[in-house]
C-alpha cells in the first residue's frame, strides 16, 4: 500500500497505457473481453482517483504525490509528477469521465477494439498533462491527448464528421505552434534552462517584455483548447461529429486542459504578464459568456446548442482566472469540474437520444418526456446545472466567479450576470421543444436507457448533486493552492 | 598492418567484403538462364542484407582513432552514423529484395545491391573523412551510386528522365560546392578541415565565409533542402521503393553527418548561420505547402522530406553539442520513420505496375491489413511531430536548441508548418482508416514486413519516451568534432 | 428540541421527500403521497412550534458553506418575528395546499411527481424565509424558481403549460439579475452578505448614498421579478396553466410572496435611500392600478385571480415602502389565506365545469357547487375590503400608510380599491348568479371530500385571521397599536366609499343578469387596453422577437459569417498557395537550376553585406 501510494498518480497515468497495450494484443473480434479491459482500467483509474482525493492534504500548497525522476538533464527534462489543489480535481474529473464514457459505449458494435485503444490514448494523455509538472511532459501529454480525437472523430463520428475532425485537430494544433515557442522559450528566457515547472515558478526571474509575449503565445495556445473567443468554431462542429462518449471527454475534459494550461503554465509561472494581460482575458471572456449563448440560442442541432454551451461557460472559467482573486479562481477550477460532469451527461443523454431517433434536429423531436423519462430527467437536471441552479455544482462556480467579477471588473461582472438569463433562455427553449409538448407519433416506442445503461449516468447526476450540496468539497481543497496563487498574482 | 588500426576500418571493411561478395554473384553466378538468374537476384538480396546487418553490429564496437595519416577520423560521432547508415542499408535491402515488390529486374539485382551497398561506403567515408579530399570523393562515390540506382528501375518510364535530372542538378550543384572548397583550400593551404576551420576562424573574410556556403551546397543538395531539393520529389515518385528508401531514409543521415562536419567550419559567423535559418523556414514552407496538393504518397514524402530538413537546419542554429546531437537524433528517428513507411508502401504497392503509388491505394488499410494501418499510424504521427515518438522528442530537442541559439521568431514559423504538415499527413491517415474500399479482402503481405514494421514502431515509441538511453552518448559524440 | 431541530426539519423533511421521488420512489406514488403528507404536517407543526418557542431577540445559528478568502457563505437560519410568522402562513398553506391535493390530483398517473416537486418547492420557500444568509436566501430563491418551472410546467404535454413554465423562469431570472447584481455589489463590500451584517452596514450608514441607492433598486428588480411588479409581472396570469393546487400555492404564501418577504426583511436597506422607497412606492401603485384593471375585463376565472394578485402584492409592497412593516406584512398573512380560499374554490368549480372561462363555470356550475360557492363568496368578501373581513383589516393600514406619502400614492391606491371591489363582486355576481344556468346534477366523489374539507377550513381562517393584526404587530416587535384601525377616521370613510362605488358598479353591472358585459365594455378602446394587460405583454414579446432574437441573428451571423468563415478561409488559402508551390515543380531542370543557383548568389551577396 505504501508503495502504491507513493507512485500512484504513475500507476493512475499507466492504467490506461497498460489498458491500451493489452487491447493491442486482444484478438480483432472480441469485442466483450475489450470493453470489460477498458472498463477494469478506466474503473481502476477512478478508484485510484478517488484514492489520490483521499490522501490529499489540503493544509498545504505544496505539490503532493510527488515522483521525480531524471530523465535528460542535459535538456533540462525531468520526470516530475504530483498534484496539489489545482490539479486534484481535475484528475478527479477525468476518472470520472473516463469511466462512464466506456460505460457509455458499451453498445458499440463498430471497431471497436481500436476505439478503446484510441481512447485510452487520449486519456493517458489527459491524465498526464493534470499531473505533470514538467512542460515538456506537459506538452508531450498534451499533444497525445489531442490527436486521437482526429480519428476518433473521423472514424466513428456521424454529421461531417471528416471535416470536423480536420478542422478540430489542425485547429489545436495551431494552437500548439505557439506553445512551441512559448513553452520552450520559458526554459531559455529564465535562464535557468529546465522544464521543471516548480523552479520556474519559484525563480525570480525579470521575464520584463518577453513575458507578456510569452503569456500571450501561452493563453492563446491553449486558449484554442479552452474555445476562447475567436478561436472557438472549432468546438461546437467537433462536438456534433463526435461520437457519444468522445463528446463526453472532449467537452468534459479535453477543453479543461486548455484553462488548466493557462492556470498551471501561464497564471503560476507568469504571475506579472497575468496582471497585464488580465483585462483582455476578462474581455474575451465575457464574449464567450454572452455571445456563446446567444450563438447556442440560434441552433437547432441539439448538439451544437451543447457545443455552444460550453462555449458559454468555458467563459465562465476564464472570467474567473481573471479576476485573479481567491474567490474567483476557485470557482473557475470548480466550473471546469462543473462544467465537466455536465456535459458530460449532456452528450451521454443527447447520445442515447440521437441513437434512438436518429435525429438531433430541434423542431424534429417533441415530447420526449413522455417516453424517455429517464433520459427527458437527467437531460433536464443537466440542462439545470447549465443555468447555475443551486445545489448543483456549477451554481457554486458560477456564483463564485461572477460575485468576484463584480468586485474586480464591476462593468464586466454585471455584463456577464445578463449570461444567467441567456443560458437559461437557450437551455430552456431545448427544454421545451425536444422534452415537453405533446409527445410525437414516431418517437412513442422508443426504449428509454435501460437499467444497464443507467449508472454511468447516475454517476454524473450523482456527482453534480453531491458538489452543488457540500460546496466544501471542492473549495477545501482548493483553498491553500489557491491562496498561494493569488500571493504570487499578487506579487 | 596494424590489427589495431585495421579494428578502426571493421564496419567500412564488412560494406566492402560485401560489395566485393556481390561483385562475384554478379560476375559468377548469373547466367543466361532465367532460373540462374532468380537464384542469383536471391543470393544477392542475402548477401546485401545480411552485410549490412553484419556491418552495423561492427558499428556497435566503440572504436577511437585516426586513419590514413590522420585524414580520417572514428569516433563516437561516426561509429553512431555508420550504424545508422548500415541499418539503413540493412532496410533499403531488405525493402528492395525480390519478393518484396520486384522493381529491379532480376538480371540487374545483384548490381543494384552493390550500388547501393558502395553508396553507403561513400557515406561511411563521408562520416569519418576530416580532410576535404576524402570528403568529396565520399560525397560523389554515394551520389554516383544514387544517380544509378533510381535509373535501375525496371520497367519503361520516367525514371530515365529523373534519374537524368537528378544527375545534372547533382553534377551541376558539386561543382559549386568543389568550387567553395577549393577557395577554402587556397585560402588557407590546408585540406583538412580542422585547419581550415582554424584558419576561417582565425579570419573570417566573406569571401571565406561565402566559399564555406558553396561548400555546403554539395551537403544541402544531397539533404533537399530549398532550393535544391528539385530532384527529390521527381525521383522518390518514380525510382523503385528500394532506391527511393535509401534516398529517403540512410542517405538523409549520411548527409546529416556531413553537414554536421563541414558547419564546424563557419560556427563563429552568426551570418551564416542566420542564411541557414532563412534556408530552413524557406524549406520548411515550401515542402509543407507543396506536400498539402500531393496525390502520390511517395512524392508527398518527398516533399514532406524538405520540410523536415528544414527543421534540422533550424536546429543546428543552435550551434552547440545539443543542437549537434540532436540532429543525429532527429537523423535517426527519421530514418526509422521513413523505413516505416516505406514498409507500407512496399506492402500496399506489392503487384501494382506502377513504381507510383497514390495515397487511395492505401484506402481501407485497417480492414486488409489492420498491423500495416498500425505502422502507417506510427510512422506518419511520428514525422508529424506527435508524441509519444521520437519525432516528437526530436523536434523538441532540435527546437530547444533552435530557440538557444536565438531563433524564437523561427520556431513560431516552425510550429505553424507543424500545423499545416499535420493536415497532410491525416490526409493518408485517414485513407487508411477512415476511407472504406470496395473489396475489403486481406492484404497478401510479406510474412515478415508488418512485423517488422512493428518492431521498429515500438523501438520509435521507446526511444521517444526515453531519449536518455541515447542522448548521453551522442552528447559525447558531438562533443569530439565541435 | 431546539429552535434549530425544528428548522431542520422543516426544510429537511420536504426535500428528503423530493429526493425520495427523484431517486426512484416515483413507482409507489401512494407511498410519495403519503410520505409528502407526512413531511407537511410536520413542517406546519415545526413552524409553529419555531414562532411559538421563539426567544426575545430572536435566534441566529450559522455554519460555513462555502469558504474564499474574498467572502463566504453559510448555511443557517434567522428565526425572527417576521421570518417565523412567514414560516406559519408557508408552513400551515403548504399543509392545506397538500391536503387539497390529495383529492384534486387522485387521478394523475404522475402524482408522485407533483408531490415530489410541492415538497421541493415548500423547501425551497422556507429556505428563504428561515435563511441567515443572503447568500443562502438567493440559493432558495432560485430553487422557488426551479420548484415553480416544474409545477407550472407540470401538464407539460401541454405546449401551453410548458411555454408558461418557461416563461416564468426567465420573467423572473431577469429580476434575478438585479437581484444577484446587488448582492454581488453589497458583497463588493462586505466579507459576507449575513443578514446581520448587511443591516449592520445599513444601519452604521457607512455606504455613500449612490452605493445604497443602486443597491436597493438591484435588489427591487429582483423583487418585481418574483412578486410580479411591473414590468416583469406577465409571467404571472400565464402561470395559471399549472395545477390548481399550484396556482393556490404559488399566489398566496410562496413564490410571489418571497419578493415581498425578501423587501420585508431588508426594509431598512430600501428605505435608507428615498429615491428607492418612493420609487418602489410608485412602481407598487401602478402596478397595483395596473392589475386591477385588467382583472375588472379579464374573463377566466383562475386569471381573474392571478391579476388580482399582482394588484394585491402591490398593495403590500406599498405598506412596506410606505415604511409599515406591519401593515405590509399584515396584509401578506391575511392575503395568503383569502388567495388560497380563492384559488382552492376555483379549482372545485372548474373541476365541475371542466373549464375556467367564468361566464361557462356561471352556467354550468354556479351555486350547484356549494362549498366552492361558500368559499368563493368569503374569499371575495375579504378581498374587496368589506369592513371586518381580512383583506380590509390589512388594506386599510397600508392605506393609513400610503397616506402620509403623499395624495397622488394614495388616490391611486384608492382607485385600486374600488376596482378591485368591483372585480371582486363581479366574479361573484358571474360565476353564482347567472340568470340562465343550465341545472346540472351534481357529482360528488369521494376524493371532492378532501379539496372541499379544505376550502371550509381555509374559509373559517379567513373569517377569523383579519382579527389577529395586533398579535401579529407585537410578534413582530412592533406596538398592537400599530395594527390599530381607526375606525371613525376619513380614511376608513374614504375606503367604504371605494367600496361601495365598485360593488355597487358591479351589481349594476351583472347583479341583475342581462347582458353582462360590463360597463367597461362600452368603451371598446379602454377595453381593449385592458384586456391585453396594457400592452406589456406585446412589449415583451417584440422585445423577445425583435430584441432577443436579433442579438441571436446577429451572433449567428458574426460566429457563421465572419469568424468561421475566416478560419475556413484561412485553410483554404493554405491550400491554394500549396498548389502555388507544387506548380514550381515543373519538370524544367534548367528552371530548378537557375532558382537554385540565384538564391545561392542572393545568399552570397547577404553574407558580403553582412
Amino acid at each position: 500500500m505504501a508503495w502504491l501510494d507513493a507512485h500512484i498518480l504513475t500507476i493512475i497515468l499507466m492504467c490506461p497505457v497498460v489498458g491500451l497495450g493489452i487491447v493491442m494484443l486482444i484478438h480483432n473480434g472480441k469485442d466483450l473481453l475489450i470493453k470489460q479491459v477498458a472498463a477494469v482500467s478506466s474503473g481502476l483509474s477512478l478508484v485510484l482517483s478517488l484514492r489520490v482525493w483521499a490522501l490529499f492534504d489540503a493544509s498545504t500548497a505544496e505539490l503532493q504525490m510527488v515522483e521525480r525522476v531524471a530523465w535528460l538533464p542535459s535538456a533540462g527534462i525531468n520526470y516530475i509528477v504530483g498534484v496539489d489543489g489545482l490539479s486534484l480535481a481535475m484528475v478527479l474529473l477525468t476518472g470520472i469521465v473516463f469511466f462512464t464514457g466506456v460505460l457509455t459505449m458499451w453498445e458499440l458494435t463498430n471497431r471497436v477494439k481500436e476505439y478503446f485503444a484510441f481512447t485510452m490514448a487520449l486519456v493517458a494523455g489527459v491524465f498526464g498533462v493534470f499531473i505533470s509538472q514538467d512542460l515538456f511532459f506537459f506538452f508531450l501529454f498534451y499533444e497525445l491527448a489531442v490527436l486521437p480525437m482526429y480519428l476518433l472523430i473521423a472514424i466513428w463520428g456521424s454529421t461531417r464528421r471528416e471535416f470536423a475532425a480536420m478542422k478540430l485537430t489542425l485547429f489545436l494544433l495551431a494552437g500548439s505552434a505557439l506553445l512551441f515557442p512559448a513553452l520552450i522559450g520559458l526554459a531559455h528566457y529564465s535562464g535557468l534552462n529546465t522544464f521543471d515547472m516548480t523552479l520556474l515558478a519559484e525563480a525570480d526571474t525579470d521575464w520584463g517584455g518577453m513575458g507578456l509575449i510569452l503569456f500571450g503565445f501561452i493563453y492563446v495556445g491553449f486558449g484554442v483548447l479552452a474555445g476562447i473567443f475567436p478561436f472557438h468554431t472549432w468546438s461546437p462542429i467537433g462536438h456534433v461529429a463526435a461520437p457519444t462518449a468522445v463528446s463526453m471527454l472532449h467537452a468534459g475534459v479535453l477543453m479543461k486542459l486548455g484553462a488548466y494550461g493557462v492556470l498551471r503554465i501561464g497564471m503560476i509561472i507568469l504571475p506579472e504578464a497575468m496582471g497585464s494581460w488580465a483585462p483582455v482575458i476578462a474581455v474575451l471572456a465575457l464574449c464567450n459568456i454572452l455571445y456563446g449563448a446567444f450563438v447556442a440560442l440560434g441552433q437547432t442541432d441539439l448538439k451544437y446548442m451543447i457545443g455552444y454551451s460550453s462555449v458559454s461557460h468555458m467563459g465562465v472559467v476564464m472570467l474567473g482566472l481573471a479576476t485573479m482573486t481567491h474567490a474567483g479562481i476557485s470557482g473557475a477550477i470548480f466550473q471546469m469540474f462543473a462544467h465537466g460532469i455536465m456535459t458530460a451527461l449532456f452528450f451521454s443523454c443527447v447520445g442515447h437520444i440521437y441513437d434512438r431517433t436518429h435525429t438531433r434536429e430541434i423542431s424534429r423531436l417533441g415530447g420526449l418526456f413522455h417516453t424517455m423519462p429517464r433520459a427527458s430527467t437527467l437531460f433536464i437536471i443537466a440542462g439545470m446545472a447549465g443555468i447555475g441552479v443551486p445545489c448543483l455544482a456549477s451554481f457554486w462556480a458560477e456564483f463564485l466567479v461572477f460575485v468576484a467579477a463584480v468586485k474586480t471588473w464591476p462593468i464586466i461582472g454585471i455584463l456577464a450576470i445578463c449570461g444567467l438569463v441567456a443560458s437559461a433562455l437557450f437551455v430552456l427553449r431545448v427544454i421545451q421543444k425536444t422534452f415537453f409538448g405533446p409527445p410525437l407519433e414516431a418517437w412513442k416506442d422508443l426504449p428509454d436507457i435501460s437499467n444497464g445503461m443507467l449508472p454511468a449516468r447516475l454517476i454524473l447526476a450523482g456527482t453534480l448533486l453531491v458538489f452543488g450540496i457540500i460546496p466544501g468539497l471542492m473549495l477545501t481543497n482548493l483553498d491553500e493552492s489557491v491562496r498561494a496563487l493569488v500571493a504570487v498574482l499578487a506579487g | 598492418m596494424d590489427w589495431g588500426l585495421a579494428s578502426l576500418f571493421l564496419p567500412e571493411l564488412a560494406l566492402l567484403g560485401t560489395a566485393l561478395g556481390l561483385f562475384v554473384v554478379t560476375t559468377t553466378v548469373g547466367g543466361g538462364e532465367s532460373a540462374d538468374l532468380r537464384r542469383a537476384g536471391a543470393m544477392a538480396d542475402r548477401v546485401a542484407f545480411f552485410g549490412a546487418v553484419f556491418a552495423a553490429l561492427l558499428a556497435l564496437v566503440p572504436a577511437e582513432g585516426q586513419l590514413f595519416f590522420e585524414s580520417y577520423a572514428v569516433g563516437g560521432f561516426s561509429q553512431s552514423v555508420k550504424l545508422l547508415l548500415c541499418l539503413g542499408l540493412a532496410g533499403s535491402a531488405w525493402l528492395s529484395r525480390g519478393a518484396a515488390r520486384g522493381q529491379v529486374s532480376v538480371r540487374d539485382r545483384p548490381e543494384f545491391h552493390l550500388f547501393l551497398t558502395l553508396a553507403t561506403f561513400g557515406m561511411a567515408m563521408l562520416t569519418s573523412a576530416t580532410e576535404l579530399v576524402g570528403f568529396y570523393v565520399g560525397l560523389e562515390l554515394s551520389a554516383y551510386c544514387l544517380y544509378l540506382l533510381v535509373a535501375m528501375t525496371r520497367r519503361e518510364g520516367d525514371h530515365a528522365e529523373a534519374a537524368l535530372k537528378y544527375f545534372i542538378q547533382g553534377a551541376t550543384l558539386s561543382a559549386v560546392a568543389l568550387f567553395g572548397m577549393s577557395i577554402l583550400y587556397g585560402l588557407s593551404g590546408t585540406t583538412s578541415i580542422a585547419g581550415i576551420g582554424a584558419a576561417v576562424t582565425a579570419e573570417p573574410t566573406t569571401l571565406a565565409l561565402a566559399a564555406v556556403l558553396l561548400s555546403l551546397v554539395g551537403v544541402l543538395f544531397k539533404l533537399a533542402v530549398f532550393p535544391f531539393h528539385f530532384w527529390a520529389p521527381d525521383v522518390y515518385e518514380v525510382a523503385n521503393d528500394g532506391a527511393a528508401s535509401f534516398i529517403a531514409a540512410a542517405s538523409k543521415v549520411g548527409a546529416i553527418a556531413a553537414l554536421l562536419r563541414l558547419l564546424t567550419l563557419g560556427l563563429g559567423h552568426d551570418g551564416l548561420f542566420w542564411i541557414l535559418g532563412g534556408l530552413a523556414v524557406a524549406s520548411m514552407t515550401y515542402g509543407n505547402l507543396a506536400a498539402l496538393v500531393q496525390k502520390d504518397l511517395k512524392r508527398l514524402l518527398a516533399y514532406s522530406g524538405v520540410a523536415q530538413a528544414g527543421y534540422l537546419l533550424m536546429g543546428l542554429m543552435g550551434r552547440d553539442e545539443a543542437a549537434w546531437s540532436a540532429a543525429i537524433y532527429y537523423g535517426a528517428a527519421y530514418l526509422g520513420l521513413l523505413l516505416l513507411c516505406f514498409i507500407v508502401v512496399v506492402e500496399v504497392g506489392r503487384g501494382r505496375e506502377d513504381a507510383r503509388l497514390p495515397i487511395s491505394a492505401v484506402n481501407g488499410l485497417y480492414k486488409k491489413s489492420p498491423m500495416l494501418a498500425m505502422v502507417l499510424l506510427v510512422g506518419l504521427l511520428g514525422l508529424a511531430g506527435v508524441p509519444p515518438t521520437a519525432g516528437f522528442t526530436g523536434k523538441w530537442l532540435l527546437f530547444k536548441a533552435a530557440l538557444d541559439g536565438g531563433a524564437f521568431w523561427l520556431i513560431l514559423v516552425a510550429g505553424i508548418n507543424n500545423t499545416i504538415a499535420i493536415y497532410y499527413y491525416l490526409i493518408v491517415l485517414k485513407a487508411a482508416y477512415v476511407d472504406d474500399v470496395e473489396d475489403p479482402t486481406p492484404l497478401q503481405t510479406s510474412p515478415l514486413g508488418p512485423k517488422l514494421g512493428v518492431a521498429i514502431s515500438l523501438a520509435i515509441v521507446l526511444f521517444g519516451v526515453f531519449p536518455q538511453w541515447v542522448m548521453p552518448r551522442l552528447l559525447d559524440a558531438v562533443a569530439a568534432i565541435l | 428540541m431546539t429552535l434549530n431541530a425544528w428548522a431542520d426539519i422543516a426544510i429537511g423533511a420536504p426535500l428528503a421527500v423530493f429526493f425520495a421521488m427523484l431517486l426512484g420512489m416515483r413507482a409507489w406514488p401512494r407511498a410519495v403521497v403519503g410520505l409528502s403528507l407526512l413531511s407537511a404536517l410536520a413542517v406546519a407543526l415545526a413552524t409553529w412550534m419555531m414562532a411559538l418557542n421563539l426567544p426575545e431577540g430572536g435566534f441566529t445559528s450559522s455554519v460555513p458553506w462555502a469558504v474564499t478568502d474574498d467572502f463566504s457563505v453559510s448555511f443557517g437560519y434567522r428565526l425572527t418575528g417576521l421570518s417565523t410568522a412567514m414560516a406559519c402562513v408557508v408552513g400551515t398553506i403548504h399543509l392545506l395546499v397538500q391536503v387539497y391535493s390529495v383529492g384534486y390530483m387522485a387521478d394523475d398517473p404522475h402524482k408522485a411527481r407533483f408531490f415530489g416537486t410541492l415538497s421541493l418547492f415548500a423547501t425551497a420557500m422556507l429556505g428563504i424565509v428561515l435563511s441567515a444568509d443572503l447568500a443562502q436566501t438567493f440559493i432558495a430563491w432560485e430553487l422557488v424558481g426551479l420548484a415553480s418551472y416544474l409545477l407550472i410546467g407540470f401538464w407539460n404535454a401541454k405546449p401551453a403549460a410548458a411555454q408558461a413554465a418557461k416563461k416564468a423562469f426567465i420573467m423572473t431570472r431577469f429580476g434575478d439579475l438585479g437581484l444577484f447584481a446587488g448582492l454581488a455589489l453589497m458583497v463588493s463590500r462586505l466579507g459576507d452578505l449575513k443578514i446581520d451584517t448587511v443591516l449592520l452596514a445599513v444601519e452604521a450608514n457607512t455606504w455613500e448614498p449612490g452605493f445604497v441607492t443602486a443597491i436597493g433598486l438591484c435588489l427591487l428588480c429582483g423583487i418585481a421579478g418574483k412578486s410580479a411588479q411591473f414590468p416583469l409581472h406577465t409571467w404571472l396570469p400565464d402561470a395559471m396553466e399549472g395545477p390548481t393546487p399550484v396556482s393556490s400555492l404559488l399566489h398566496s404564501a410562496t413564490m410571489v410572496a418571497a419578493g415581498v418577504y425578501l423587501f420585508a426583511l431588508l426594509q431598512p436597506l430600501f428605505l435608507a435611500s428615498e429615491f428607492t422607497a418612493t420609487f418602489a412606492l410608485g412602481l407598487a401603485v401602478f402596478t397595483a392600478l395596473l392589475a386591477a384593471t385588467v382583472a375588472c375585463v379579464e374573463t377566466d376565472m383562475k386569471r381573474v385571480l392571478a391579476w388580482s394578485s399582482i394588484s394585491q402584492l402591490s398593495f403590500m409592497l406599498m405598506g412596506l415602502a410606505a415604511g409599515s412593516q406591519v401593515a405590509g406584512f399584515f396584509h401578506l398573512v391575511t392575503h395568503a389565506g383569502f388567495k388560497c380560499l380563492l384559488f382552492l374554490s376555483a379549482g372545485l368549480f372548474i373541476h365541475a365545469a371542466h373549464t375556467g372561462d367564468l361566464l361557462a363555470i356561471g352556467r354550468k356550475v354556479g351555486r350547484s357547487a356549494p362549498v366552492a360557492a361558500l368559499g368563493l363568496v368569503v374569499g371575495c368578501v375579504a378581498l374587496s375590503g368589506f369592513p371586518g373581513f381580512a383583506g380590509f383589516m390589512s388594506k386599510e393600514l397600508v392605506l393609513h400608510a400610503v397616506h402620509e406619502q403623499g395624495m397622488v400614492f394614495y388616490s391611486g391606491a384608492l382607485l385600486t380599491s374600488a376596482l378591485t371591489a368591483y372585480y371582486a363582486f363581479r366574479l361573484v355576481f358571474l360565476a353564482l348568479f347567472d340568470p340562465e344556468r343550465e341545472s346540472v346534477e351534481a357529482h360528488p366523489s369521494a376524493a371532492l371530500k378532501w379539496q372541499q374539507g379544505v376550502v371550509v377550513i381555509l374559509a373559517v381562517l379567513t373569517l377569523g385571521i383579519g382579527w389577529t393584526g395586533g398579535d401579529l404587530a407585537r410578534h413582530l416587535g412592533a406596538s398592537a397599536d400599530e395594527a390599530h384601525i381607526h375606525w371613525m377616521s376619513s380614511g376608513v370613510a374614504f375606503a367604504m366609499v371605494a367600496l361601495v362605488l365598485g360593488a355597487g358598479l358591479a351589481f349594476v353591472d351583472f347583479g341583475r343578469g342581462g347582458e353582462r358585459a360590463g360597463s367597461f365594455a362600452k368603451f371598446p378602446a379602454m377595453h381593449r387596453f385592458f384586456a391585453s394587460g396594457w400592452g406589456v405583454d406585446a412589449f415583451w414579446r417584440t422585445f423577445s422577437d425583435v430584441g432577443i432574437a436579433g442579438l441571436t441573428r446577429l451572433a449567428l451571423l458574426i460566429d457563421r459569417g465572419a469568424i468561421d468563415r475566416t478560419v475556413d478561409g484561412t485553410g483554404a488559402a493554405t491550400k491554394v498557395l500549396g498548389g502555388v508551390a507544387a506548380r514550381m515543380q515543373n519538370g524544367r531542370v534548367q528552371l530548378y537550376l537557375s532558382i537554385a543557383l540565384g538564391l545561392l548568389a542572393t545568399g552570397l551577396l547577404a553574407l558580403g553585406a553582412m
